[in-house]
């Protein structure tokens, strides 16, 4: 038995969903975006930290207001 | 606590001083004024440097940064709490990047940021070409506003590809 697939009307759904999520995101103001690179920071830091990776001095998070 | 507004004020009294003749931000936070943030830990800046001779020289703005008590960690000076690449434009893309970037404001602070068309060029140029840097020129590609005529021109002009 076949596995059912999701509708061509779904995915093209899902897909306009995304590109709205995108296009607000493109829309934010500035000190959100950088609120959210300060948080984007930590969390590649912390992943990149753990899987090993030779950091250069300056790779870190910002210890910076928005 | 620092902030991206204090970096940037910082940069345009580094013009005002005429440390730097004129600037253009750069790389992937020149990206985050035009389309979403990418991760990035330092902020690039394209400047003009004052011409003193035939040879390039990041003196003055080390000089400026000790002034201001501001350290230096390798290629990166710490303005503001934030870790600022300094490139001097190295060519005529380079040049008119600054040239033609666009005045915006942070936070009531102005700042001069490359255009996305001359990005997604800049992140083409041969020597700094790395799959990153094409994947992030693609993704400016597909954001809207770009003008999609002059991004062909520049490569044709540049010889670009993606």
């Amino acid at each position: 038995m076949s596995r059912p697939r999701p509708t061509p009307e779904l995915l093209q759904r899902l897909r306009e969903g995304k590109r709205e999520l995108h296009a607000a995101q493109r829309d934010l103001p500035l000190p959100e975006k950088i609120r959210q690179l300060l948080e984007l920071q930590k969390i590649a830091y912390e992943i990149r930290r753990a899987r090993g990776d030779v950091l250069q001095p300056w790779e870190k998070p910002w210890d910076i207001e928005p | 606590m620092p902030s991206f507004g204090q970096t940037l004020r910082a940069i345009n009294d580094m013009r005002a001083d005429g440390v730097i003749e004129e600037y253009a931000i750069a790389g992937a936070m020149a990206v985050l004024f035009w389309t979403e943030p990418i991760v990035t830990y330092d902020l690039d800046v394209l400047v003009f440097l004052p011409v003193r001779g035939l040879l390039v020289s990041l003196a003055p703005i080390y000089e400026w940064a000790t002034k201001r008590s501001y350290r230096a960690e390798k290629e990166h000076v710490i303005v503001e709490g934030m870790p600022v690449h300094f490139l001097p434009a190295h060519n005529e893309l380079a040049d008119e990047a600054i040239n033609t970037a666009v005045a915006k404001e942070y936070e009531g602070v102005p700042v001069r940021v490359v255009r996305p068309e001359y990005l997604i060029a800049l992140y083409l140029e041969g020597s700094a070409k790395t799959p990153k840097r094409r994947e992030r020129a693609a993704a400016l590609r597909e954001s809207a506003g770009i003008d999609h005529s002059l991004v062909h021109r520049l490569m044709n002009r540049f010889s670009l590809t993606f």
